[in-house]
């Protein structure tokens, strides 16, 4: 309380003083002048002259300047005013050199714009919550014996009300929905919720309402659907009577009931953002009887007043009794564990490691080029305050305080920060309207809201304080160090080489960083450069891909065997298509699965092939050479003995010298083992990646291993011909025709396999962008150090000249100082990158060596001539130097 | 000059609220005064008097006033408040245990 008052008090006074300023400073000279009048008075008296009576008063007293400013100093009257005073001189010394200063700003804002990105970035990605009301309330809840829980041990959990709400999701990762509009029919990434999801979140539709509790029941079977703002934009056109409309959901009749706000984010995270949110129904989710059905995700929002420890003790309660009360289904019954939906928590150690990984090798990279921006700037400052050393002597020996004029010369670069920082909050603006408009080669669609919202600004202010402090604090102490005498004398330190050492290491620092960012961006250029010539091991030129996805549970197995036949053969009888297959996805196509194997007869070894499931005539079609052996056949079928075909690196791995065809294999694991014969080892094919190194791949055949009854299918079709962009329309309507419910999207190979390139495009553009900017950076700062070598040393240059040099010696001499800086930050350089770029070999193409000695070396060489050029502009100069003129120089 | 002793640090302040305990005073009078009172041995420079008058000021241990001087000559006088009268016998304590300190070690040592 009584602090409270004497704040209040001392705030008054501040604006009190503000504005009584005047007033206070004409009492202080009053008061200082009435002690004056009296020592004169007293001089007088002791039988001065009134001339020699003030002149010692005056000297008695000091400097009354002096006696003021601390004064003023007590009433903290300056505080404000010296700011001001400080901003207004600091924006009159940046204006003199306004070109400069604009590069600088420029540079700042580079670093600082393209930091405030990738944090938003970094945020949207891994940090941000969902759009929900008070989303700090909600967790993510497991409990049970895995992470998904059965629908009717869900609606236990619901009942024992330890939630304020507990809503479910269902976790199936394909969450695809066949929505037919018009006569297309497309896939579309869904969530499938319960009926109070959107009560839980608390989200205000911008059309329509959310589902009810009682119409949204699944043993209801609702058909009821919500729309996100960008399904209902762009594939319903943004129909404004699109309340109450019947859509054809997996050729069911489901009812729009609203549609979601624009920037609504998913509790999934990861930008991830379903089209859909279709309510919970028998079809989507067939065993809603089966307690040991585990396939919903729980959220629930804590009450108010609740810890998440006494909820998550309160449901371990719950948990166990219904353990007890339903052994035979809730085996292991015993996991609970409560989730935050933001921050670092809801980070997943294991899994979201390679994208923290990626965002903290990106964050390096972004904090470099400020640093290397940084490095600039206070190089700047540093040559300014050296040629400034008289105005700082001169303001030191009137009696500014040190920590006034280093405060003074920091407001400078504050200023400059802040302009910087105005200047990176454009870039990330503009980054940001970008970034969000370049479309993901992810399976699932991915929204990301880069608003500038306050944390970005709490970052952006973050990173401007951090910056003005490493730009200016160090010149400002430096600046403000030198001895008076030789200052205010105008003696330039001429011979002493120390004075500049700081900012040769700024130099020699910026080359080293802008080396290791360019090997870096090098590497990944290598990369894509392999990756671009590897050869996928099948056909990529003459092929088309149809991914179809059959709505689910329509087919029975038998019908969706016939669905297959009838569209492979149809696919190959279409004129100019030589062949066609289908496979339960494509290599290269984003899609990894393992299988657990082990070779007959050998009971240890066992091993995990990359799996891929195939039709009949699938290798012949992708033109993948069948070494030995046999490709499967229409016979290789259910009731027929289980086949498989193998690759070479496979056979060559676990058979060695024997011959595998003809051997067995154990597929699976535990009492799940069946032994399934060897019919053929085909030639090696890329599996994942482009980059990857070789991969075991086992094959099984379609009409054994395949799903028919619903879900994704790949279809390929070789054409005869070298165009099958002209082929995309007849296999589109082959397809169609035979069921117009199926979702249908048809690509050549050649833009799908352009997906593969993706994230190592986007790296090796990233970081030579950044690696560029770096250069360019590190160059400026060259040059302006050249530049300050060349001015400094224009009087001993003289010198040189009159005793003899000639002007190549004396450019031969400054471009030696310049390039033995290149020379060493070179070298400081390479040795971080060696060191640096270890890490990176996960991330690169196979066959890229991180100490490639053609990249390092070429890089160098680079850098050599790029620093040779920019030293060579600014070295001229000292060719220029007229003797004569040069040594009247001081 | 240098006969004259410097002021310890943090004695202006026990001297200034001394001389206003027995009546409030100008800045002028209160130099004087320390001066007469310390037999010359002790000056006080006007480059510390005024910041010093005015931070006591700012801690509410003075108040100030314009009153009239000789010759209609206008004065800011200072007088002690409640408070500075209580930091008076605190810091009068303070000194006493302190000079008492420094008395003893010179006796003894």
């Amino acid at each position: 309380m009584l602090k409270v008052k004497l704040m209040s008090k001392i705030f008054q006074f501040r604006l009190f003083s503000l504005f009584r300023k005047r007033r206070v400073e004409s009492e202080l000279v009053a008061e200082l002048r009435f002690h004056l009048e009296k020592q004169i008075e007293v001089n007088i008296a002791a039988g001065m002259s009134p001339t020699d009576a003030r002149a010692a008063a005056l000297r008695l007293f000091g400097g009354i300047e002096q006696i003021k400013e601390d004064c003023r100093a007590v009433h903290r009257l300056n505080l404000i005013e010296n700011l001001l005073q400080d901003i207004r001189y600091g924006a009159r010394g940046l204006m003199r050199t306004p070109l400069l200063m604009l590069v600088a700003a420029v540079s700042i804002g580079l670093g600082i714009g393209a930091n405030i990105t990738i944090f938003s970035l970094f945020h949207a990605v891994l940090l941000d919550g969902p759009t929900a009301r008070k989303p700090e309330h909600l967790m993510h809840v497991v409990a049970g014996n895995s992470n998904q829980i059965s629908y009717l041990n869900f609606t236990d959990l619901q009942q024992s009300e330890l939630f304020d709400t507990l809503a479910a999701y269902k976790a199936d990762p394909e969450n695809l929905v066949n929505l037919r509009f018009g006569n297309e029919t497309k896939a579309v990434y869904s969530q499938f919720v319960s009926a109070n999801y959107f009560d839980l979140l608390g989200v205000q539709l911008i059309l329509g309402r959310a589902f009810a509790a009682n119409e949204a029941r699944p043993e209801a079977d609702p058909h009821l659907v919500i729309l996100s703002y960008g399904c209902w934009l762009r594939r319903l056109g943004g129909d404004a009577a699109i309340l109450g409309r019947v859509l054809n959901l997996n050729g069911h009749a489901y009812t729009v009931l609203g549609v979601l706000p624009k920037d609504f984010r998913s509790v999934i995270g990861y930008g991830v953002a379903p089209e859909l949110y279709v309510a919970l129904n028998r079809e989507l989710m067939p065993y809603l009887e089966t307690r040991a059905g585990n396939a919903l995700n729980m959220i629930g929002r804590l009450p108010d007043g609740a810890t998440r420890a006494q909820i998550s003790a309160a449901l371990r309660v719950v948990v166990r009794r219904l353990a007890k009360q339903y052994p035979d289904d809730n085996k292991n019954f015993e996991q609970v564990r409560l989730k935050a939906v933001s921050g670092l928590d809801r980070l997943n150690g294991n899994d979201d490691l390679p994208v923290l990984l990626f965002f903290t090798l990106l964050t390096i990279v972004v904090g470099l080029v400020l640093l290397i921006a940084c490095a600039n700037v206070a190089g700047l400052f540093l040559a300014r305050g050296a040629s400034r050393r008289r105005e700082i002597a001169i303001r030191l020996a009137i009696g500014a305080g040190r920590g006034r004029v280093v405060r003074q010369l920091l407001t400078e670069t504050l200023l400059l920060a802040v302009v910087g920082t105005a200047l990176g909050l454009l870039f990330d603006w503009c980054a940001a309207a970008l970034l969000v408009r370049i479309p993901l080669p992810l399976p699932v669609p991915i929204e990301f809201h880069l608003a500038l919202d306050h944390r970005m600004l709490f970052y952006a202010l973050a990173l401007c304080a951090l910056t003005t402090l490493v730009c200016g604090l160090v010149p400002a102490l430096q600046s403000t160090r030198s001895s008076l005498t030789p200052a205010l004398k105008q003696e330039l330190a001429q011979f002493s080489h120390r004075r500049l050492t700081l900012r040769n290491v700024l130099v020699a620092g910026q080359v080293a960083v802008s080396l290791v960012l360019l090997v870096t961006s090098s590497l990944f250029l290598r990369s894509l450069l392999v990756i671009g010539h590897t050869d996928p091991g099948f056909d990529i030129d003459r092929t088309l891909t149809a991914e179809l996805r059959l709505p689910p549970n329509r087919y029975t197995r038998s019908q969706g065997e016939t669905f297959l036949e009838q569209a492979v053969d149809r696919l190959s009888q279409l004129p100019g298509i030589a062949s066609a297959a289908c496979a339960n996805y494509l290599p290269l196509s984003f899609n990894d699965r393992n299988d657990v194997v082990r070779v007959d007869g050998d009971s240890e070894a066992q091993f995990n092939p990359a799996e891929q499931v195939v039709g009949h005539d699938y290798f012949s079609t992708m033109q993948v050479p069948v070494l030995r052996g046999r490709e499967f056949s229409r016979r290789d079928r259910e009731g027929a003995p289980h086949v498989a075909i193998i690759n070479e690196t496979l056979a060559h791995h676990h058979f060695a010298e024997q011959d595998p065809v003809g051997k067995r294999l154990i597929y699976g694991w535990g009492d799940h083992t069946e032994p399934i014969e060897i019919v053929g080892i085909v030639r090696d094919t890329k599996y994942l990646t482009l980059g990857e190194d070789q991969r075991e791949i086992l094959y099984l055949p379609y009409l054994q291993y395949g799903v028919l009854t619903g879900g994704s299918i790949s279809l390929v079709a070789r054409t005869q011909g070298d165009a099958p962009r002209r082929f995309l329309t007849a296999v589109k309507q082959s397809i169609r025709q035979a069921d117009p419910t199926v979702a249908l999207e048809v690509h050549i190979m050649r833009d799908i396999l352009a997906l593969a390139f993706w994230p190592t495009r986007f790296m090796t553009t990233m970081l030579g962008v950044m690696g560029a900017l770096g250069l360019l950076l590190a160059m400026v700062g060259l040059h302006g150090v050249i530049s300050y070598a060349v001015a400094r040393r224009t009087n001993e240059i003289g010198i040189r000249m009159a005793l003899g040099a000639s002007r190549a010696q004396v450019l031969r001499m400054i471009l030696a100082d310049g390039l033995s800086l290149v020379a060493a930050g070179a070298a400081v350089g390479l040795l971080v990158s060696a060191a640096a770029t270890g890490p990176l070999s996960a991330l690169l193409a196979a066959g890229v060596r991180t100490l490639d000695p053609l990249i390092f070396a070429g890089v160098t060489l680079a850098l050599a001539l790029v620093a040779t050029g920019s030293s060579l502009v600014a070295a001229r100069r000292s060719m220029l130097i007229d003797p004569i003129i040069a040594l009247r120089y001081d | 000059m240098n006969s004259k002793a410097d002021l310890l640090q943090g004695t202006l302040d026990l001297l200034i609220l001394k001389t206003l305990a027995l009546e409030p005073m100008h800045g002028w009078g209160i130099s004087l005064r320390i001066q007469q009172i310390s037999k010359d041995v002790l000056q006080v420079q006007q480059g510390s008097l005024y910041p010093a008058l005015h931070r006591l000021e700012q801690k509410g241990w003075i108040d100030a006033e314009w009153g009239d001087s000789d010759n209609n000559r206008k004065a800011k006088y200072y007088r002690l408040s409640r408070s500075g009268r209580k930091q008076l016998e605190l810091e009068t304590s303070n000194w006493e245990r302190l000079s008492a300190a420094v008395r003893q070690i010179l006796e003894t040592a």
